[in-house]
C-alpha cells in the first residue's frame, strides 16, 4: 500500500515547553481526515484534532498542510502527495488563533468578532409579518443575491489564510463580512440594521482588506468573502461613508477610468491622501533617471464609445450619478492641455463618424458643461 | 513567430510607457510578436468592482473582445489585471444572460465578446507557449551568481479557478529564473504573504507591515534581488518600500526586466536601472 | 469542585437544542445555558439535506390530518397519535417562524415556500432549502441565538444526570477545553443530544459523535428508553463510507437499478417505486444484494442512477450529492450511477418522553433524536425528524420554562461528580488490554451483522452474547492521553462506552419483538403482529447491570392499524 509521511504539529501547553513535530506513516487513501483518524486509531490516540461530520458540512476539520489551509475531510491524500511531489506533509493548526492543543485552536475570538457585525436577520416588519401563521413572500430571484454567502459553515479557513487578519488585530475576518453582507442584501432586513452593519464593518477593518483573494481560494464552501467585501465597500460609499482613503481611491478609479480609460497613479496620492509631494517626488526621481513622466495617461483610442458603455451600465444600475462630473471635467481639461487636443473634438469626431450615441453622448456633453 | 495580443493595463502607461518597447524586444528574442491592443482600457484594477461588478465585467468583455477582433489570444502582464480579466471571462462564459446583455452594448462599437481568445498571464505563457528551453536558449548574459528570490504575488495563484499554476506549490517562476541561470530561492519567511499593493490607498499601514514581513524574509536569506511576475508587486517593493520607516532597501525586479537583461538587452533599456531602489548586481 | 448554577440547561446544540434555547431565551428571564460537546453549528442537524415536512397554508389538498395519517402509517402504527397530532398541527407555525428568522427556504416562482415529494408522503409537503435544509436551519438558529445572547457552554461533555427519584437536580459534565469534571446545578434539563446510530460504527450516515451520550446518561440514571430496537437504515449510503445520499436524489427522479439494470423497486412497491418509505426501499436493496443481484465485483451495492436528470438539474437541486459522490466515492453522478447500500441512519428509539417531551423525572425533558416521544414509531418518514426536532425543541423549552419558574431550588450532591472523576481516573489507569478503536469496530460489525436490516432469533441471540462480551471487555480499555486539555482520547473512550451501554438496549427488545414492524424486519416473523406487539418496548438498566424489558401501550386516537402498502 502506498504510504506518506505526515509531520504533525504537536503541542500540549501543559506539558510541552514548545511545539514539536511528530512523524506518522499513513496510507495514501481517502482524505486527509481518514489519515488522521488512522493515526488516532492505530498509531497514537493522544493526537488531538477536531472532526465531526466527515463529509464537509460541519466545518470542524480545517488545518494547514505545508502552510496551506485545507479542510481535512475534503482533501484527498492522493492530491496532497501529487502536489507536494513526495515531500513530507507538515500538518499544522490554523493561523491567528491560539492553539489549545495539537491541531485544535481557539475559535471563540473569530466568533466574537463576527458577532459585532450583526450576523443575523433583523426583520423589517413591513416585509416580515409578525403573525407567525403568515408567510413572508420571497421570490427565488431575490435569493440569488446571497446564495453563496449562506454556505458559510464557520470553518475559519479564510480567517486563518487572511492577510488582513494577519496584520490588523481588529479586522473582523473574511467570513464575518460575508455573513454580514448576506443580510445587507436581504429585503427582509431592516434599513437601520443595514446602516449599522456598514458602520461596524468600517470600524472592523472593511478598508483593510488587501484583496489577496486567499479567502475565496481556501473557502471549502464557495463563499467569496473578498468580493463581498468589495460589495460592502460599494455600499459604504453609497451610504455616504466617503471620508476613508479607500472611498477616495474608489472615486479616483470611477472618475479617471471613465474620463480617460485609465487610472492615474501619479495623482492617486494627492486625490486620496492630499499628498501633493508624492507626485513631485516621483516625477523628480523619474526625470532624473531619464524617464519621461506623463501627467496623465493617454486617453484610450475609442474613448467616447467606451464612455458610452460605461455610462450605460451605470445608468442601468441607477448609478450614473456616482460619477463626479466636475471631476471628470477637470480631468478633461488636464488631458486637453497636455495632449493639445480638445476632448470635445474627439466627441464631435465620434459624431462625425456617425456612430450613434444613444443620446448619452449629448447627455454627457450637457453634463460636461454644454461645450 | 507566435503572435499574441498584448494587454497593457495601467503598468505600461505614463512614466512606464517605455517598458512596452523593452517587452517587445524581449519577446522578439523568444520568437513572440506582441501586438499592442491599443484600444483596451484599464481593467478596473479590481476596484471598479466595488462600484459595480457588472461594469468591471463590461469593461473587460470589451478588452477581451478587442483581442478577439484581432483573432489573437491575450497576454496580460500583470497579476491583478490577469485575475480581473480571467474572472470576467469566467463570468461571461458561464452566464449567458450577462454575456448577451454586455454584447448588446458592445455592438455599438462593432465589438462582440465570443469567448474565443485565451487569456494568458506571463507565467503560463512562458511555460505553455514559449517553453523553458527556448528561454534558456535566448539567454546571452546568464544570471550567474545572482541569488534571486521568486515571489509570485497573489492574483496568479488565487482564487484557484483562475490560477495559472498549482496554487499550493507553484513552480513556473522558479523554472523561468533557473532558465536564466540564476540561483533561485523559493523558501523564505513571508513568501506566501501578500505584497500589500492594493491596500496602500485603503489602509497604508497594512502595506508597510506586509513589506516588512516579505522584505525582511528576503534580507534574511541574503538574496540579491526579488523577481516577481507582477508589476504591481514590483511597484510595492520598489516604490512603497521607500515609505517604510527603515526601508531594508531590497532591490526588486519585474520578471520581464530581469529576462530582458539576461537576454542581453542593455541594462539601461531593460528597465532595471530605472528603479528607486537600485539594482547593483551586474 | 467548580459549581455552575442555571435554571435551565439544554444539553445539545443541534436543531432541537438551539430552537429550545431560542424559545427559552425569548420567553423567560431565567438563566438558560446550552451545553454542547461540539460547537453548535457543527451538530449533526447540519448534515440533514432533504428537507422538513409541514403542511403549509398554501399546500392545496393537503392537511395536517393527512400528514398525521402518513406519519402514523409510516410508523407502522407504532407512533403515539396524540403526539403525532401535535407535531403535524404545529408544522406551518414552525416553518414560518424559522423562515421569518432567515432560513432561506427554496421558493416557488410566486414567492411561497416550495415543497417537494418525499418518501411515504401522500402530498408534496417537504419544504427544503436546496439540499442543505438542516445546514441552513442550524446556521440560522445559531445566528438567532447569538442575537439573543444565549449562554453557550461549547465543548462541554455531559457525563451524568442527577435526580432524586422525583425531580432533576443537576448534571455533571467534563469541560473538554480545560479538562475537569463540573457539577452543574439546575432546575430543569432538556436533553437534546441527538441519535445513536454510531452503534453501527462502520456503516452509518451519522457524524463521528452521534454516540447517544444523552440517551446513555439517561439510561444510567435509571430512566426508561423506549422502542430502542428500531433503527432506521437509510437505503442510500455511499457504498464505501456510509455517507448519505439524500432521499432528495430519488425525490428528484433518481432510479435504483440492480446489476441487470432493472428498476427493481417495481417488484417491491409498484406504485411508489423509488419513493416508497425508507424501510421498504432499504429492505428491497438489501434483498437484491443478498440474492446476488448487487452490482460491482463483490455484488455488495446497488446503483442509484441520476444520469437522466442532466447536469443542470443535478447542479441546481443536488449539488452536495454530486460533490460527495465525487469526493468520497470517486463517481460523478452526471456521468455514472452512484454505488449505494443501506446505512444506519436514524434512531427512532430513545429516552421515553410523553407528548410534551416530559420524562418520568420532573424537570427532565427530551427533544429531538435522543427522545422517543414517539412520533416516528417503528419507522420515521424522511423530513419528519427536523419537524420533530423543532416542534419538540420549542415545546420542551416552554414546558421547562413553566416548570423552572416555579420549581424549588435544587441541591445536587457532589457524589455523582466524584464518581465521574473516579471513573475517568480509572480509565486512565486501566490495563489497556483492549483498544477502543478495535472494540468499537467489532461492536459495529456485530450490530450490523446481527441487528442490521434483517434480523432473526438465533442470530440475534448470538449477537447479544457478543455484545455483552464486548461490554465486559470494554472494562479494559485505557485512555492513553492523561492530559486535561482537549483530551480527545478520553472523549472517544467515553463515547464508546456510551455506545456499549446502548447496544444491549437495542438488542434486548429486538429479540423479544417477535414480529416485523417498520424498521424491525425479522426473517423468522415476517408479519406485523398487532395482537401481541402493537406496543412500545421499554428498557431500563438495573443496578446489577442487566437490562430489564417491559411494554407500554401505544396511543391510538384516529387511525386504526391497517396493512402498510405503498
Ligand atoms: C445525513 C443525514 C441526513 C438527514 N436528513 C434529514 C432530512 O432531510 N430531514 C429530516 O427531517 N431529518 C434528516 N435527518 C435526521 C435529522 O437530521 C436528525 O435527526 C436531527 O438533526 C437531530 O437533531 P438533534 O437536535 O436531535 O440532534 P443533533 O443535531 O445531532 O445535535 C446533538 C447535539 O447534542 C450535543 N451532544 C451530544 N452528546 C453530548 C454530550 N455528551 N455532551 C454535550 N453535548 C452533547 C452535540 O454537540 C449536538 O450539539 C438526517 C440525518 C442524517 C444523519
Ligand atoms: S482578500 Fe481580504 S478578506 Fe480575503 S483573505 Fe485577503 S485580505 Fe483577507
Ligand atoms: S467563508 Fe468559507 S472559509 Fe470562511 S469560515 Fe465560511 S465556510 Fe469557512
Ligand atoms: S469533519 Fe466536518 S467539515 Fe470536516
Amino acid at each position: 500500500m502506498e504510504t506518506a509521511i505526515l509531520q504533525v504539529f504537536r503541542y500540549d501547553p501543559e506539558k510541552d515547553q514548545a511545539p514539536y513535530y511528530k512523524e506518522y506513516e499513513v496510507p495514501v487513501e481517502g482524505t486527509l481526515l481518514n489519515a488522521l483518524l488512522y493515526i488516532k486509531d492505530n498509531l497514537d490516540p493522544t493526537l488531538a484534532f477536531r472532526a465531526f461530520c466527515r463529509s464537509e458540512v460541519c466545518g470542524s476539520c480545517s488545518m494547514k498542510v505545508n502552510g496551506k489551509t485545507k479542510l481535512a475531510c475534503k482533501t484527498p491524500m492522493k492530491e496532497l502527495v501529487e502536489t507536494w511531489k513526495g515531500k513530507p506533509l507538515r500538518i499544522e493548526p490554523l493561523n491567528h488563533m491560539k492553539v489549545i492543543k495539537d491541531l485544535v485552536v481557539d475559535i471563540d475570538k473569530p466568533i466574537e468578532k463576527m458577532k459585532t457585525l450583526i450576523p443575523w436577520l433583523v426583520p423589517d416588519p413591513r416585509v416580515v409579518p409578525t403573525d407567525p401563521m403568515h408567510e413572508s413572500i420571497i421570490y427565488p430571484e431575490e435569493m440569488e443575491a446571497y446564495k453563496d454567502q449562506i454556505h458559510c459553515m464557520l470553518c475559519f479557513s479564510c480567517y486563518s489564510a487572511c492577510e488582513a487578519v494577519a496584520d490588523n488585530e481588529r479586522y473582523r475576518g473574511p467570513f464575518a463580512f460575508s455573513k454580514a453582507y448576506r443580510f445587507q442584501v436581504d429585503r427582509r432586513d431592516i434599513e437601520t440594521a443595514k446602516e449599522k452593519r456598514i458602520r461596524y464593518a468600517i470600524s472592523g477593518g472593511l478598508w483593510s482588506c488587501v484583496q489577496c483573494q486567499k479567502c475565496i481560494h481556501v473557502c471549502p464552501k464557495g463563499v467569496r468573502p473578498a468580493e463581498d467585501i468589495q460589495n460592502l465597500r460599494g455600499q459604504a460609499v453609497k451610504k455616504g461613508f466617503t471620508d476613508k482613503p479607500g472611498a477616495k481611491k474608489l472615486k479616483h478609479f470611477v472618475d479617471w477610468i471613465y474620463a480617460t480609460g485609465q487610472i492615474n497613479r501619479l495623482y492617486l496620492p494627492e486625490e486620496v491622501y492630499g499628498n501633493k509631494e508624492a507626485r513631485e517626488k516621483l516625477t523628480k526621481a523619474y526625470t532624473e533617471m531619464g524617464v519621461e513622466v506623463w501627467e496623465v495617461p493617454k486617453p484610450t483610442k475609442g474613448l467616447m464609445k467606451f464612455r458610452d458603455i460605461y455610462l450605460e451600465i451605470l445608468s442601468k444600475e441607477d448609478k450614473a450619478l456616482d460619477l463626479d462630473y466636475s471631476h471628470v471635467r477637470k480631468i478633461d481639461k488636464m488631458v486637453s492641455d497636455i495632449f493639445k487636443a480638445d476632448i470635445c473634438t474627439i466627441v464631435d469626431k465620434a459624431h462625425e463618424e456617425g456612430r450613434s450615441s444613444r443620446g448619452l453622448i449629448s447627455k454627457l456633453k450637457g453634463l460636461l458643461g454644454g461645450q | 513567430m507566435v503572435k499574441v495580443g498584448f494587454y497593457q493595463g495601467c503598468c505600461f502607461q505614463g512614466q512606464d510607457a517605455h517598458m512596452f518597447e523593452t517587452m517587445k524586444e524581449m519577446f522578439k528574442r523568444i520568437d513572440v510578436d506582441v501586438v499592442l491592443l491599443e484600444e483596451t482600457t484599464c481593467c478596473g484594477g479590481n476596484t471598479i468592482d466595488e462600484e459595480n461588478r457588472k461594469l468591471s465585467y463590461a469593461i473587460n468583455a470589451r478588452n477581451i473582445a478587442l483581442a478577439e477582433r484581432e483573432g489573437l489570444d491575450m497576454l496580460v502582464s500583470c497579476n491583478t489585471c490577469y485575475m480581473v480579466i480571467a474572472k470576467a471571462k469566467r463570468a461571461l462564459d458561464t452566464n449567458k444572460k450577462l454575456r448577451d446583455e454586455i454584447n448588446e452594448l458592445l455592438k455599438e462599437e462593432g465589438l462582440e465578446y465570443k469567448g474565443t481568445s485565451r487569456i494568458y498571464h506571463l507565467l503560463d505563457f512562458f511555460r505553455d507557449v514559449v517553453g523553458y528551453e527556448k528561454i534558456k536558449q535566448a539567454v546571452k548574459r546568464p544570471l550567474k551568481g545572482w541569488k534571486v528570490v521568486a515571489y509570485y504575488g497573489c492574483h496568479v495563484l488565487y482564487p484557484k479557478e483562475i490560477a495559472v499554476d498549482n496554487s499550493d506549490n507553484p513552480s513556473s517562476l522558479q523554472e523561468i529564473l533557473k532558465a536564466l541561470g540564476a540561483e533561485v530561492i523559493d523558501d523564505y519567511e513571508g513568501k506566501d504573504a501578500c505584497c500589500g499593493y492594493h491596500s496602500f490607498f485603503t489602509d497604508k499601514s497594512m502595506t508597510l507591515k506586509k513589506l516588512n514581513r516579505i522584505l525582511g524574509g528576503v534580507k534574511k536569506v541574503g538574496a540579491d534581488i526579488v523577481a516577481t511576475p507582477c508589476p504591481l508587486c514590483f511597484k510595492s517593493f520598489d516604490i512603497y518600500q521607500t515609505n517604510m520607516e527603515n526601508p531594508p532597501r531590497v532591490p526588486s525586479s519585474f520578471l520581464p526586466e530581469i529576462m530582458a537583461y539576461a537576454f542581453g538587452i542593455d541594462k539601461d533599456k531593460s528597465g532595471l536601472s530605472h528603479h528607486l531602489i537600485k539594482v547593483e548586481k551586474e | 469542585m467548580v459549581e455552575l448554577d442555571y435554571d435551565i440547561v439544554i444539553v445539545g446544540g443541534g436543531g432541537a437544542g438551539l430552537y429550545a434555547a431560542l424559545w427559552a431565551a425569548e420567553n423567560t428571564i431565567l438563566k438558560v445555558a446550552v451545553m454542547t460537546k461540539v460547537y453548535p453549528t457543527r451538530s449533526h442537524t447540519g448534515a440533514a439535506e432533504g428537507g422538513i415536512n409541514a403542511v403549509l397554508t398554501h399546500s392545496v389538498g393537503d392537511s395536517p390530518e393527512a400528514h398525521a395519517y402518513d406519519t402514523v402509517k409510516g410508523s407502522d402504527f407504532l407512533a403515539d397519535q396524540d403526539a403525532v397530532d401535535i407535531m403535524c398541527k404545529m408544522g406551518a407555525a414552525v416553518i414560518y417562524d424559522i423562515a421569518h428568522r432567515g432560513v432561506p427556504f427554496s421558493r416557488r416562482p410566486d414567492g411561497r415556500i416550495a415543497q417537494r415529494p418525499f418518501g411515504g408522503a401522500s402530498f408534496p409537503r417537504t419544504c427544503y432549502a436546496a439540499d442543505k435544509t438542516g445546514f441552513y436551519i442550524l446556521q440560522t438558529l445559531y445566528e438567532q441565538c447569538l442575537k439573543n445572547n444565549v449562554t453557550f457552554l461549547n465543548e462541554w461533555f455531559l457525563l451524568s444526570i442527577i435526580h432524586n427519584g422525583e425531580r432533576v437536580e443537576g448534571i455533571t459534565a467534563w469541560d473538554i477545553r480545560n479538562g475537569g469534571v463540573h457539577l452543574i446545578k439546575t432546575k430543569a434539563v432538556i436533553l437534546a443530544t441527538g441519535g445513536h446510530a454510531r452503534v453501527y460504527w462502520n456503516r452509518t450516515s451519522n457524524a463521528l459523535g452521534n454516540t447517544g451520550d444523552g440517551t446513555a446518561a439517561a439510561l444510567r440514571a435509571g430512566l426508561p428508553l423506549k422502542d430502542m430496537e428500531f433503527i432506521q437504515f437509510h437505503p442510500t449510503g455511499l457504498a464505501k463510507t456510509g455517507i448519505l445520499v439524500t432521499e432528495g436524489a430519488r425525490g428528484e427522479g433518481g432510479y435504483l437499478r440492480n446489476k441487470d439494470g432493472e428498476r427493481f423497486m417495481k417488484r417491491y412497491a409498484p406504485e411508489k417505486m423509488e419513493l416508497a418509505p425508507r424501510d421498504i426501499v432499504a429492505r428491497a436493496i438489501q434483498t437484491e444484494i443478498d440474492e446476488g443481484r448487487g452490482c460491482g465485483p463483490n455484488g455488495d451495492y446497488i446503483c442509484l442512477d441520476l444520469t437522466h436528470l442532466g447536469e443542470e438539474k443535478i447542479n441546481e437541486r443536488l449539488p452536495q450529492t454530486r460533490e460527495h459522490a465525487i469526493l468520497y466515492e470517486g463517481v460523478d453522478p452526471v456521468k455514472e450511477p452512484i454505488p449505494i447500500a443501506p446505512t444506519a441512519h436514524y434512531s427512532m428509539g430513545g429516552i421515553d418522553a410523553d407528548k410534551l417531551g416530559r420524562t418520568p423525572i420532573k424537570g427532565l425533558y427530551a427533544a429531538g433524536e435522543c427522545a422517543c416521544i414517539s412520533v416516528h414509531g417503528a419507522n420515521r418518514l424522511g423530513g419528519n425528524s427536523l419537524l420533530d426536532v423543532l416542534v419538540y425543541g420549542r415545546l420542551t423549552a416552554l414546558e421547562a420554562v413553566k416548570y423552572a419558574d416555579e420549581a424549588p431550588e435544587t441541591n445536587p450532591s457532589v457524589a455523582k461528580a466524584k464518581d465521574d472523576e473516579k471513573r475517568i481516573l480509572e480509565l486512565m489507569e486501566a490495563d489497556g488490554k483492549e483498544k477502543v478503536a478495535d472494540l468499537r469496530k467489532e461492536l459495529g460489525n456485530v450490530m450490523m451483522k446481527h441487528f442490521g436490516v434483517f434480523r432473526e432469533e438465533k442470530s440475534m441471540r448470538e449477537g447479544l452474547e457478543k455484545v455483552m462480551e464486548i461490554k465486559e471487555r470494554a472494562k479494559h480499555v485505557k485512555v492513553y492521553d492523561t492530559s486535561k486539555k482537549f483530551n480527545t482520547d478520553l472523549i472517544t473512550a467515553l463515547e464508546f462506552l456510551n455506545l456499549v451501554d446502548l447496544a444491549p438496549a437495542i438488542a434486548v427488545p429486538a429479540i423479544e419483538r417477535k414480529e416485523s414492524r417498520g424498521a424491525h424486519a425479522r426473517k423468522d416473523y415476517p408479519k406485523r403482529d398487532d395482537k401481541n406487539f402493537l406496543k412500545h418496548s421499554v428498557v431500563k438498566l438495573k443496578e446489577d447491570g442487566t437490562y430489564e424489558l417491559s411494554w407500554k401501550p401505544v396511543t391510538i386516537t384516529k387511525f386504526l392499524p391497517e396493512e402498510r402498502k405503498y
